[in-house]
């Protein structure tokens, strides 16, 4: 899927780790995991919105859409 | 499949559907009303022979002897009584004794006894026989002889005709028992044949040989009319009117090997049947009642069962075709299989299983779709 979910670039600029935003989202590790490594089929709104509070970003700052050739080249498909 | 859509889906359902009615329609008029069957029946007088004929030993003949006859025709009663002790030999040479050998779906090797014939000629050789046959024959000598009709004599005839058959089927049976067998014959025998009713199936000298009804056409001043008279052929296969069973001569090699193949692939079949007709779907069920209904291991398995359907119901509908295909060299047409219409229509519930199968199959691949979406929804 072309959309790259740039949460660990975000995590890093508020120096903030996968385990403490997952605390204070109030989701598991493993469900932050699968969103941070682009595993995810789909977001919901409710969880969006948490994370972008906590960030203190946009949707836009963790989404990105990617075309199909760049997006595989990004990842060596 | 997501490109067909479903308004595609839907009219390849309904041509699906139209076709199938389609077909049994036009099988059941073309039984009840095709112009040709239709012609025959109407513009042609049948004629069959008549049931005294005498033909081949009188294998066509009825298995009585006809109690009202007259004097003059008591002439066949000797015919008549040939065709009977023709007709006990034709039951026991074809009937035989299976000795040994292994049956499973309809293709079997068979083990024969070889000895019925010997058997029938030493039976008829024994003194009573011949006193019997010969009491016959005078009989039927004095009533020739004689102008006027006796019921007496006739009564005497039909007496000792039963006499001699009774006799010869006891004689027949006990040999048949006690008999012992010191050489064998092996066939390869396959069910579901018919014969034409017209047809007989009859052992001469060692050798098989069918009798068959060939029609002649006669058109005179403008009416036809068919009639029929007996002809012979020599057969490479023997034939067991009473099982539908064809019997195909083999070595004792090939015998011994079929022997043994059988009941393996038999075993191996059953086994695979067993694991896919039943162990699957209990897999299925208990995977379903653990609360794991939508796994890639249960959509497999339902895959598996469809193709297995698919290919046993093939299978069993065109096995006996193909079969008989590889053998034609040895299988004259006057042997009949079965109608493919019929076959088909017979395990066409399981093509229709398959489909529902498949169907739900689908289903299940979809259910684990979304599944996996739920589960990577975060």
């Amino acid at each position: 899927m072309p959309i790259v979910v740039n949460l660990d670039i975000m995590l890093a600029r508020r120096k903030m780790s996968l385990t403490e935003l997952s605390e204070k989202v109030g989701i598991t590790i493993a469900n932050m995991s699968i969103l941070k490594s682009g595993k995810a089929k789909a977001i919901r709104f409710s969880t969006l919105e948490e994370i972008c509070r906590i960030l203190e970003c946009q949707p836009g700052d963790l989404l990105e859409y990617m075309d199909e050739p760049s997006y595989e080249k990004l990842f060596h498909k | 499949m997501k490109r067909l859509g479903i308004q595609n889906m839907n009219l390849i359902a309904m041509a699906v559907t139209t076709l199938f009615a389609g077909y049994l329609v036009i099988t059941v008029l073309t039984f009840h009303f095709r112009p040709e069957i239709r012609n025959w029946r109407d513009s042609k007088s049948w004629s069959w022979p008549d049931h005294s004929d005498t033909a081949f030993g009188g294998i066509f003949m009825l298995d009585q002897i006809d109690p009202n006859q007259l004097n003059s025709q008591l002439a066949h009663a000797e015919d008549s009584i040939r065709q009977i002790r023709e007709e006990l030999k034709a039951k026991h040479n074809s009937k035989g004794a299976i000795m040994g050998g292994y049956e499973d779906f309809g293709f079997a090797v068979i083990l024969r006894n070889r000895n019925s014939q010997e058997l029938t000629r030493k039976i008829e050789n024994l003194p009573s026989q011949k006193r019997l046959h010969d009491s016959v024959s005078a009989l039927i000598k004095d009533l020739n002889a004689s102008d006027s009709f006796s019921s007496a004599a006739e009564t005497r005839l039909h007496e000792l005709a039963d006499r001699q058959s009774a006799m010869f089927k006891m004689l027949m049976d006990s040999a048949l028992k006690t008999e012992q067998q010191d050489v064998d014959l092996h066939f390869l025998a396959m069910g579901n044949y018919s014969l034409d009713p017209d047809s007989k199936f009859f052992i001469r000298n060692k050798t098989y040989n069918l009798a068959y009804l060939k029609w002649d056409t006669i058109v005179r001043n403008g009416d036809t009319s068919i009639s029929g008279h007996y002809l012979s052929k020599p057969l490479a296969v023997r034939y067991i009117p009473d099982r539908k069973k064809i019997l195909i001569p083999v070595s004792k090699s090939g015998y011994d090997f079929w022997r043994v193949a059988i009941p393996v692939l038999g075993l191996l079949l059953a086994m695979c049947m067993a694991y896919v007709y039943i162990g699957l779907p209990i897999h299925i069920l208990l995977s379903i009642s653990s609360g794991y209904a939508f796994t890639e291991k249960n959509i497999r398995a339902l895959h598996t069962i469809t193709l297995v359907l698919v290919i046993h119901a093939t299978l069993t509908i065109f096995l006996p075709y193909i079969i008989r295909a590889f053998y034609s060299r040895l299988i004259p047409r006057d042997f009949e299989l079965p109608s493919l219409g019929n076959r088909i229509m017979d395990h066409v519930y399981m093509l229709l299983i398959a489909v529902v199968l498949l169907a739900i199959a689908r289903a299940f691949k979809k259910g684990y779709r979304l599944q996996q979406e739920i589960e990577l929804t975060v």
